[in-house]
């Protein structure tokens, strides 16, 4: 899956009330609205579409939305 | 791992319990409605029933049992035990089974005690009170098995949507030639802080301190007496360890997907369910959620589903079930069993 097509997963998941405006180097904890239950569709994400098993812990360390794709894909 | 066997034992009944009070999830100020809605649409639950004017659980418990009692028409003195599995009992001591089985009017010869379980409490105490059935042991039981985990206007966002308060009842019987019930049960203690009332407990005893609100990391204000709820790890839990269980007993029983009528899932959110129907399969009518109109009633939450999704279908048929249980303890538990027109009415609703 390449970013772009991540990207749209993303934003999806996180369900959000205004769609933000995101890149690779947008850092995840200031993306607006990302609150528990972004983070929750993130780790359903991560689980159905990668089955990857990731705690929010591991999710925010990644740092930016690029950081995630690539943790995502590294499987 | 070693899958348990039951045999003789029939499910024969199935009550629902829940007070007439209800909360509408969507019902907030118009600043805070699209926030709600978003909520309310990721996590399937619009209505919650909740424990007013005096009410509690163990009052939800006495009417389940009579209610069951009086639609299978059994003399009270034909029971022989009586089994709650809860986290809200009327007292911390002496067990709430004993009040219960006084306050029903059962006789002094029934057996009673209180099994402290929460969301995995259904498929536990199923298999524990079928356990106790047999030609030598005893002939009929009725587990009461639910809680009282509602919240109404906590300062908890994450927790005051989620929860209502509800109670069920089960008759078993012994029966020759009943179909088999098969149980698995697993436990990691490791994640016992995921869901916890830290204080309270001969760990922590009531202090002035457990009344002082904490400020979470999600800014949310918690006194330690608050049930605290590690959402994401509750997540990664659910969504893992359900699925990997419900696919064990399918192999051990050497059954399909297609071979099971429903999987009723304990009901915690939409999200997690979702996610363990996805990883196990099968069609959406055999994953049926009760979650819109009941919220997340812990270890109620199978029955209430059975009962409110498919009462008539139950009662008229034979019904193959796959049930999992899985929450606080961390445990969880998965129970095949089968029903043929037993007592299932839908839920009632009580004041």
């Amino acid at each position: 899956m390449d970013f772009a097509q991540f990207k749209e997963e993303f934003i999806t998941a996180c369900d959000f009330i205004d769609v933000p405006v995101v890149d690779e180097s947008t850092k995840l904890e200031e993306i607006p609205d990302f609150d528990s239950l972004a983070m929750l569709g993130v780790i359903v994400l991560l689980e159905t579409q990668f089955s990857l098993t990731a705690t929010g812990e591991q999710i925010l360390a990644q740092d930016t939305l690029g950081g995630l794709h690539k943790f995502a894909v590294k499987k | 791992m070693t899958i348990a066997t039951i045999e003789n034992v029939a499910v024969k009944g199935i009550v629902t319990v829940v007070p007439e009070a209800v909360i509408d999830n969507l019902k907030v100020s118009e600043a805070e409605e699209r926030k709600r809605q978003r909520l309310v649409k990721n996590i399937g639950i619009r209505f919650r029933h909740i424990c007013r004017d005096g009410m509690i659980f163990s009052d939800l418990a006495q009417k389940s049992v009579e209610l069951l009692l009086e639609g299978l028409k059994w003399e009270k003195d034909s029971v022989d035990a009586l089994i709650l599995v809860t986290q809200s009992p009327e007292y911390t001591i002496p067990a709430t089974a004993c009040i219960l089985q006084d306050r029903i009017g059962l006789p002094t010869s029934t057996s009673a005690f209180d099994i402290n379980l929460g969301c995995s409490g259904y498929t536990y105490g199923l298999f524990t009170c079928a356990s106790m059935i047999g030609e030598r042991r005893f002939k009929r039981v009725i587990a009461i098995i639910g809680d009282q985990s509602g919240s109404d206007g906590s300062a908890d966002n994450g927790r005051e949507v989620l929860f209502g308060d509800a109670c069920s009842a089960t008759a078993l019987e012994f029966e020759v030639g009943a179909p088999e019930m098969h149980f698995e049960g697993n436990t990691d203690g490791s994640g016992y802080k995921a869901i916890i009332i830290p204080h309270g407990g001969r760990r922590q005893p009531f202090c002035a301190e457990s009344l002082v609100p904490i400020v979470g990391d999600d800014g949310i204000a918690r006194s330690p007496l608050d049930v605290q709820l590690d959402g994401p790890g509750i997540m990664n839990f659910s969504t893992t360890k359900a699925p990997e269980s419900v696919k064990r007993v399918l192999a051990e029983l050497g059954k399909e997907v297609k071979d099971i009528d429903h999987f009723v899932m304990h009901q915690a959110n939409k999200m997690i369910n979702d996610t363990i129907k996805f990883k196990v399969g099968g069609e959406p009518e055999q994953w049926p959620l009760s979650l819109e109109n009941y919220g997340n009633t812990s270890s109620t939450s199978i029955p209430m589903t059975i009962t409110g999704n498919l009462s008539e279908k139950t009662s008229a048929g034979r019904v193959k079930w796959l049930t999992c249980g899985f929450g606080i303890g961390l445990s969880w538990g998965t129970l095949y069993f089968e029903t043929d027109k037993i007592y299932c009415p839908a839920p009632f609703k009580v004041k």
